[in-house]
């Protein structure tokens, strides 16, 4: 894959499988699943950096997936009598949340800065993107009917998911690329890093 | 004899959007460099999830009582695979933000175990729907990597190297293999 990947594209990439099975059920089961996902990589990342000299070898980084797994798998047991209706989305592709690759990004990045940027921008493109495929797939916003007919009913589908995805990680990197954020980013993430060299 | 092609074909247009958008995952991972390659690599990909589909249909039907111990169960016959896939020549390095490749195959595989778990009903029509579920993802395996070596020839560049192409293709193979339902 591309190694120059702009932070959208790789944010997409690394939330590929929240950002395509997530966001089918309309935009708070999305919030759930999201918070849900960075709440895991939260847990996960304290561990790892508590225990880093462990699970950076090949056998913790195996218990580290399988602790993430359990994680998300606890979850699943343990939310939908939280969540009353939305607990009919709770299927099989919440406990995947325990292995999708953002949650294991940058684990030995000691900076929270570079976290909370990433999980900010995937927040974005989950809410974008589930705001899009209710809104043209069912015609409503959080329930609530706007269209009597749907304006594009693939939107909701699978095919559906895929070109959303694609549209609104194309708007982000253009919007992001527009006001140059990335690298007022970076300058940000590169000063914090060295006030806590510093420190 | 009718009816098992009619179930073979059902299954292999109706599998749902993760077998999709998860062996997308693999194709992005394994970066498919060229259709002859594509064949060889779709099939030691295709096999080890057989494995890995195969071991969890026995598993569930003898721990049907211990249903919390399926998790575990998946997430062994998972790294097993990964394990071949391995062996193959496949999933070597790391990918990006500190991700190794063999990471990357993990949900794929997890996740077709649950979706077969899902349908199946413990007769001899479940080894037809797990074959479906694994052609469908060696067909999509074959024809991205053939539109990716046409689309890079034609455009003298690597345009799959934009992921946005790589959406576009999935949406339409997706498209095509729900059967247009949404029309």
């Amino acid at each position: 894959m591309n190694s120059n990947l702009s932070l959208v594209n790789k944010i997409s990439l690394l939330g590929l499988f929240a950002l395509l099975a997530g966001t089918g059920n309309g935009i708070l089961f999305a919030l759930i699943f999201t918070l849900t996902l960075s709440f895991t990589a939260l847990i996960i990342k304290f561990i790892y950096l508590t225990y880093e000299s462990f699970f950076s070898q090949k056998t913790g980084k195996i218990i580290l997936w399988a602790l993430g797994f359990a994680i998300s798998y606890f979850l699943y047991n343990l939310l939908p009598p939280i969540f009353g209706s939305q607990a009919v989305h709770f299927n099989y592709y919440f406990i995947l949340i325990g292995v999708t690759p953002l949650v294991y990004a940058e684990l030995n990045n000691k900076s929270f800065s570079n976290f909370i940027i990433n999980h900010v921008l995937f927040l974005d493109l989950m809410l974008a993107v589930s705001l899009l495929r209710e809104l043209l797939g069912e015609g409503s916003i959080l329930n609530y009917q706007l269209f009597s007919k749907t304006p594009l009913s693939i939107a909701s589908e699978a095919p559906g998911a895929f070109l959303i995805v694609g549209i609104v990680a194309f708007i982000y990197e253009i919007i992001i690329k527009k006001l140059n954020l990335e690298n007022k980013l970076k300058k940000e993430a590169d000063i914090e890093l060295e006030s806590e060299v510093k420190a | 004899m009718s009816e098992i092609i009619w179930l073979f074909w059902d299954q292999l247009l109706k599998n749902n959007i993760v077998l999709i958008s998860f062996t997308a995952i693999l194709l992005i991972i394994v970066e498919t460099p060229k259709l002859r390659s594509a064949f060889k690599n779709g099939l030691i990909i295709t096999g080890a999830m057989a494995f890995s589909a195969l071991s969890a249909w026995i598993f569930s039907y003898y721990l049907g009582s211990a249903d919390f111990l399926m998790p575990a169960v998946y997430f062994l016959n998972s790294l097993i695979a990964v394990k071949l896939i391995k062996k193959g020549g496949l999933l070597q390095g790391d990918w990006i933000a500190g991700i190794k490749h063999e990471f990357l195959a993990l949900p794929a595989v997890l996740s077709l175990q649950f979706n077969i778990i899902e349908k199946v009903n413990y007769n001899s029509q479940d080894l037809i729907i797990i074959a479906a579920a694994l052609t469908a993802i060696y067909l999509v395996f074959i024809a991205v990597a053939a539109l990716k070596e046409q689309l890079d020839l034609k455009e003298n560049k690597e345009i799959f190297k934009k992921e946005y192409t790589l959406f576009l293709v999935l949406a339409f193979l997706s498209a095509v293999m729900s059967g247009f339902d949404f029309l």
